[in-house]
């Protein structure tokens, strides 16, 4: 079976074709902001718009394959940002339209669990997901990848992100903010919210924002990583302990993170389990992530959408997405 | 004497549970049978926040207990605490854990009291501005008597707060829907009512109860409360 991925959540364009969950093409183009720091919607839409045909053909030429041999079309359905997501969207509806493929919606978060899951040949892992969208706790039950705890407010990725910028820091501010951690050593008080399973990190943005200035950008960065990881690693092992999994999945941007890597892998020898993530490319948002749970979807005989419905969702959350490939 | 000093103390303890974030011993205390609940390093946290967070919850947790015994409310007294090292040493409560207790026995004129002597203890912890953060019938343990005691104040939090007392609520619903099913609603009532009479803010808490039961997730996204 020959699958294409189409992701356009946020500052990526990507087509992935796979053949049976092996990578034929993976082609990405990056936004990255002209005179903000941040993303800006309609640019990055208008980004994509003029790479998407461009990426789709590079893909096919790559892969070796016709459009005509596809078997599933997929793309990200959301959540993600309205403008962009309906790039990747259309591009997807045409070939599936056009060329009579069957056409499958994916929520872009279960395309970083499943990718995870299935590169990493874990069965029944606690997924963590970390990016810009989501801080989540996941794991698999009756029929669906529920949520065991989560950010109560903004994401783990969103922290960093935000604070580099208020810092100066062009998008994407994350990596830098772990390159600059590495050289800083002391560590400043800051808060630490972490209620049941759950992390509160707006606290956490305004007090390390307020530091600026005051302190080594260096020692801040290092500060707001140990306290922000911290308390994810521990909201985590809380899970873990009432889920009872033997697996642990990290994913999503945030997983390239090496420090947070490193917490989360002293959970292996504490509670007897496998850490594990997938190598840093397949982290940050692509096409295959999508071609792979389009794939799921058509193996266990799904029904495809049709194109005429094919609508994106702004917000959408994991729960609400029916797994038929699990049990 | 030798110090009290975690490595001096597991000596003599005896092992009995691993949690998420503390391990339990028996060992004895100035004679008395007594419980160590030890908050254990985490290596994945830079040492001087662990500690720090260690030594304040442990302090948090013993203040919370003390302040709740002085009242006369059946808590497991404290014996001796040290959040240098992050742990504490209770007085053992002798008895069986509510949560088994109840699957094997049932009958109104054994769950109306048990149910009635809970909903007086947690209204009187409500009433000191005290929310457990934790109330399963695993916390509760009964004696022979039928006598009850709460136990594992780990999540506990002092807050005036509506919404944090009526979770109490809903957490100890959840409980009994899923575990104790057929007395269930029996149990919920009589806990309740006895709640109502004894704590002065009771309606208010048991309206935030009801509106908390409209959340949760499937619920569509409009109709959901945000938590704080």
């Amino acid at each position: 079976m020959a699958e294409l991925g189409s992701e356009s959540t946020a500052h990526t364009i990507g087509v992935g074709i796979l053949r049976d969950l092996k990578v034929l093409a993976d082609v990405r183009y990056v936004y990255r902001p002209k005179k903000t720091l941040g993303i800006e919607p309609r640019e990055a839409a208008e980004h994509h718009a003029k790479i998407a045909a461009r990426a789709l053909k590079e893909a096919l030429t790559k892969a070796k394959i016709s459009i005509d041999d596809l078997d599933v079309v997929a793309f990200s359905v959301g959540p993600g940002l309205g403008p962009c997501l309906r790039i990747g969207a259309t591009m997807a509806r045409f070939i599936s339209s056009y060329y009579k493929i069957p056409l499958y919606p994916v929520h872009h978060g279960i395309g970083h669990v499943e990718i995870a899951s299935q590169f990493l040949k874990m069965k029944d892992p606690m997924v963590i997901l970390v990016s810009g969208g989501h801080t989540s706790i996941i794991g698999f039950s009756d029929g669906r990848w529920r949520v065991y705890g989560e950010t109560l407010d903004i994401t783990v990725g969103n922290l960093l992100d935000s604070f580099a910028r208020e810092a100066g820091i062009p998008f994407p501010g994350g990596p830098k903010v772990e390159k600059l951690a590495l050289k800083g050593s002391k560590y400043i008080e800051m808060p630490y919210n972490i209620k049941g399973n759950n992390v509160i990190y707006s606290g956490l943005l305004t007090y390390s924002v307020s530091l600026l200035g005051k302190h080594k950008l260096e020692d801040i960065c290092f500060s707001l990583q140990e306290t922000a990881f911290s308390a994810l690693v521990e909201a985590s092992e809380r899970a873990l302990v009432q889920l009872g999994k033997k697996e642990i999945a990290i994913t999503g941007g945030v997983a390239r993170n090496n420090y947070l890597f490193s917490k989360f892998k002293k959970l292996e020898e504490l509670h007897n389990v496998r850490v594990d993530r997938v190598e840093p490319k397949y982290n940050d948002d692509n096409g295959v992530q999508i071609a792979v749970v389009g794939y799921l979807y058509a193996k266990s005989g799904y029904p495809p959408i049709d194109p005429g419905n094919a609508y994106i969702k702004q917000r959408i959350r994991l729960e609400e997405v029916e797994i038929p490939w699990r049990d | 004497m030798e110090r009290l000093s975690i490595d001096n103390l597991l000596r003599y303890a005896k092992f009995i549970h691993r949690g998420a974030e503390s391990d339990l011993y028996e060992l004895k205390f100035l004679g008395k049978k007594a419980i160590l609940k030890w908050r254990r390093p985490k290596p994945y946290r830079l040492m001087s926040l662990d500690e720090k967070i260690r030594g304040e919850r442990v302090i948090k947790e013993v203040y919370i207990m003390v302040k709740l015994r002085s009242k006369g409310l059946p808590v497991p007294s404290i014996f001796y605490a040290c959040p240098e090292e992050g742990f504490f040493i209770m007085e053992e409560i002798e008895g069986c854990i509510l949560k088994e207790y109840l699957t094997t026995h049932s009958g109104n004129s054994i769950i109306d009291p048990i149910a009635t002597q809970l909903g007086e203890i947690v209204a009187s912890i409500h009433e000191e501005d005290i929310v457990h953060g934790d109330l399963t019938t695993s916390n509760v343990i009964i004696n022979n008597e039928g006598k009850l005691t709460v136990i594992d104040f780990g999540l506990s939090i002092i807050t005036d707060k509506t919404e944090e007392k009526a979770a109490d609520l809903d957490l100890l619903y959840r409980v009994l829907m899923s575990t104790h099913t057929k007395i269930s609603n029996r149990f919920f009532n009589m806990f309740i009512k006895a709640y109502m009479s004894r704590y002065k803010r009771a309606e208010e808490v048991y309206r935030y109860f009801k509106v908390i039961q409209t959340m949760g997730r499937y619920i569509p996204k409009e109709a959901r409360y945000v938590w704080h």
